[in-house]
């Protein structure tokens, strides 16, 4: 099943913190900023670690060419716990183009209290 | 909504299925203890050594400031145990995390936490504090789950007082190897071979493995050329005390003088293994009387008494090129499968087994060669 999912209502998630659900067969990190909701699949695309138990910031680097490192505090980066590969929370891109894989990233969409995260490949 | 078990995801390499490889047993032969609180062995010390280390000002972790820290943290984020302090410290929460999950059947642990006594100036110190280690690993750790094998300390100050201590030790179930937390005297030195002789007479291996110690504290060895200027140059260098001790123990003449010694270089590397032996080599070729002492090439002991571990695994762009250098390293019988678990930079044994390594050796690097090395002391 594809299109929007439901993932529980805003005040279910504390600020900075993820939540995690099963959808479509995805597992799924969902998480709540201030620069509003983001969903990004759960498993690192390195090695398989869970990115939701990763460091959330705001943030060291905006995502940039190999050996050009740009400081930057308008981007959100999500750090694995394991070998600390950085993704922006946003796009999914590496950090530093380390790597062309990319961390899974998802709309997510508040209505009301509601919070939903939209699979691709359905209307919904 | 619930937190859900993790379930497969389309990740290019990975299974997503922690314990799914196509493998019959698994060996970490790389797995670290922390003590939370070292003052918990004081009431396994003499009072004079327990005041000498944990007196009022102070305390093992009073070391030398790391002067090249970790950015973030040298531990997973994610190995914090529930019942608090720093990963690693939680027998019972790494058997959930760890040895169930990767269907773990011996973890050999290595408590690089005990390298803590390298920079200690005082010897009888650093023995009862590594006697008290010993002691407690065993029975915190093993002796909550006999898949953890305990990797024993010596004291690299004092050479008899080692020896002492794997006499006392060496008969007790758990214990599969000894740990010498490498200081800054080489390994091949004659002052160790008493050592080398006890432990090939009781089937132990010899392991080494960096302690966190080099270039940060007095004592320790240092990576060449120079100070590092930050953790990903200095954890790149980290190679270099496994090279050294490798050339050390090689051209000290010891394998030939102690035939069945075995060493494992733990987390050293082992890409730079046919690089160094051929240099060896063509050195022992050329080296005339300076080598008369040793009888074959420096290759050939190697690729008979010496182990090198996975971890942290080279990752080329082409695989190829790294099983390349598993050939020339004859990796079927000299590689053992590591993990590294809890520190940050762990590596997952699905995915390194599965996707990294080339099938024909799976089964050699998971287990067997490991078998090999630590014998029937694994408990298997």
């Amino acid at each position: 099943m594809s299109g929007l999912h439901g993932v529980g209502t805003v005040a279910d998630f504390e600020l900075n913190r993820f939540r995690t659900a099963s959808l479509d067969g995805k597992e799924i990190g969902v998480v709540r900023t201030r620069r509003g909701f983001f969903a990004v699949g759960s498993r690192c695309p390195h090695q398989g670690a869970d990115l939701c138990a990763g460091l959330l910031t705001e943030t060291t680097m905006a995502p940039s060419r190999p050996h050009e490192y740009v400081l930057s505090r308008d981007r959100l980066v999500l750090a694995c716990p394991w070998h600390r590969w950085e993704f922006d929370l946003e796009t999914g891109r590496a950090i530093g183009a380390i790597t062309r894989k990319r961390m899974a990233v998802y709309p997510v969409e508040v209505v009301g209290d509601d919070v939903f995260v939209r699979l691709p490949g359905g209307d919904g | 909504m619930a937190a859900t078990a993790a379930e497969p995801l389309a990740v290019a390499g990975t299974s997503g299925i922690p314990g799914s490889a196509e493998r019959s047993l698994l060996v970490d032969a790389d797995v670290h203890p922390l003590i939370r609180d070292t003052s918990v062995l004081a009431p396994r010390m003499s009072r004079r050594v327990a005041r000498r280390i944990f007196g009022s000002h102070v305390g093992t972790f009073a070391r030398d400031p790391n002067r090249i820290p970790h950015p973030s943290s040298g531990l997973r984020l994610d190995a914090l145990p529930p019942s608090g302090g720093p990963a690693g410290c939680d027998p019972a929460f790494a058997r959930e995390q760890w040895l169930d999950p990767y269907d773990v059947n011996a973890a050999v642990l290595i408590p690089v936490q005990s390298g803590v006594v390298i920079p200690w100036g005082d010897e009888r110190a650093s023995q009862e504090f590594i006697s008290a280690f010993n002691d407690y690993l065993l029975d915190d750790w093993h002796g909550l789950d006999a898949r953890y094998r305990v990797t024993i300390s010596v004291t690299p100050h004092d050479p008899a007082a080692a020896i002492r201590e794997v006499e006392r030790l060496a008969g007790v179930d758990g214990v599969v190897a000894i740990f010498v937390p490498h200081a800054s005297v080489s390994l091949g030195r004659r002052q160790w071979w008493p050592l080398y002789e006890l432990a090939a007479d009781r089937g132990l291996p010899i392991v080494v493995h960096p302690t966190g110690a080099e270039s940060n504290l007095v004592d320790a060895p240092w990576v060449a050329g120079g100070l590092p200027r930050n953790y990903p140059e200095r954890h790149s260098l980290l190679l270099h005390p496994g090279q050294s001790m490798l050339s050390s123990l090689v051209f000290s003449g010891v394998f030939d003088a102690v035939p069945s010694l075995k060493v494992v270089l733990s987390e050293y590397g082992f890409s730079w293994v046919p690089a160094l032996t051929m240099r060896m080599d063509d050195a022992w070729e050329k080296g005339d009387r300076e080598l008369a002492g040793i009888e074959r090439a420096p290759s050939d002991y190697v690729r008979e008494s010496v182990r090198f571990t996975t971890q942290p695994l080279d990752e080329p762009a082409d695989r190829r090129d790294l099983w390349r250098l598993l050939e020339l390293m004859d990796a079927d019988r000299t590689l053992l499968f590591s993990s590294d678990y809890p520190h940050w930079d762990t590596d997952d044994p699905d995915v390194i087994l599965r996707t990294r390594l080339p099938h024909h050796l799976r089964d050699r690097i998971a287990w067997q060669s490991a078998v090999d090395v630590f014998g029937p002391r694994l408990g298997l």
